[in-house]
């Protein structure tokens, strides 16, 4: 069960990736960092790619060491709590950081991703604390 | 005294592990010395929400990177396959961080004078150091010298 779930949660960060790459558009990214100085723009985007990376890490762990994460190993146990720690930062971020006028203004985007937030810190804890205990 | 690889590499992650948390030292530095206050100002309040999570994601991963490798200092150094994974994209990481540095940041802008001079240069330092041991890592076990 642990490694099929683990495998969607995959599958979601794939997805996670894929969104990453039309944000820019959504949200005008070329025309909002013109307003900015040269440096703040290489850095904004030089953080937005290393986020892709990150989550795209993630993704290659959960198809590619599955039975690590859900074996409970300390090394399994390690990574999932990474994980977790990371989308679990996440959703409070989603829900009470970002601006309501734009979570309305993009109503469908808003709820699905908040649904993988969740469902992806889900998965991520259980395998985390299944590890720790 | 001689050291054997192994030795070297025990060393280079412990060493490793506590850079990361050097760096973080000096990323906490950056919004107030590069003035991103008032830069970003001129964003949209939502992509500037944005840059404030990019940059609070990015420290997180770096305190991880730094937390796993003290963790996963036996795993790493046994050759673990996870581990290795981990290593490896550790050490990708930083190895992009100094391309980047090297041919996409233009450093025209950005703050003058002999502190950020010298900060800059112990910083690529540092990277160039985590990417040669966590490549390093990789190399040796996967050349089958760690075994």
């Amino acid at each position: 069960m642990m490694i099929t779930l683990l495998r969607v949660v995959g599958l979601v960060h794939l997805i996670i990736v894929g969104a990453n790459f039309v944000l820019p558009g959504i949200l005008d990214f070329d025309k909002n960092l013109e307003k900015v100085s040269p440096m703040l723009r290489q850095i904004f985007l030089v953080h937005h790619a290393y986020i892709i990376a990150v989550v795209s890490f993630f993704a290659f762990l959960c198809f590619f060491f599955t039975s690590d994460l859900a074996g409970g190993s300390r090394l399994g146990t390690a990574l999932c709590s990474f994980m977790a720690a990371f989308w679990l930062a996440r959703l409070p971020i989603q829900f009470f950081y970002y601006d309501d006028e734009v979570k309305k203004k993009h109503r469908i985007e808003h709820y699905a991703f908040s649904f993988a937030l969740t469902a992806v810190a889900s998965v991520l804890t259980a395998a985390a604390i299944r590890g720790f205990l | 005294m001689t050291w054997s690889i192994r030795e070297l590499l025990s060393l280079g992650l412990w060493l490793a592990g506590i850079g990361h948390f050097c760096i973080l030292g000096a990323s906490f530095q950056v919004p107030h010395r590069l003035e991103w206050k008032s830069d970003l100002a001129k964003l949209k309040p939502f992509n500037r929400k944005l840059m404030w999570t990019y940059g609070g994601f990015t420290v997180l991963t770096i305190a991880a990177f730094g937390a796993l490798t003290l963790a996963l200092h036996t795993e790493m150094l046994r050759g673990d396959r996870a581990a290795l994974g981990i290593a490896a994209f550790i050490g990708v990481y930083w190895a992009a961080r100094i391309m980047v540095d090297a041919f996409y940041f233009d450093h025209e802008d950005w703050p003058k004078g002999p502190a950020f001079v010298i900060g800059h240069v112990l910083l690529t330092a540092l990277f160039v150091a985590l990417a040669g041991v966590y490549l390093g890592l990789v190399a040796w076990q996967a050349g089958g010298w760690g075994r």
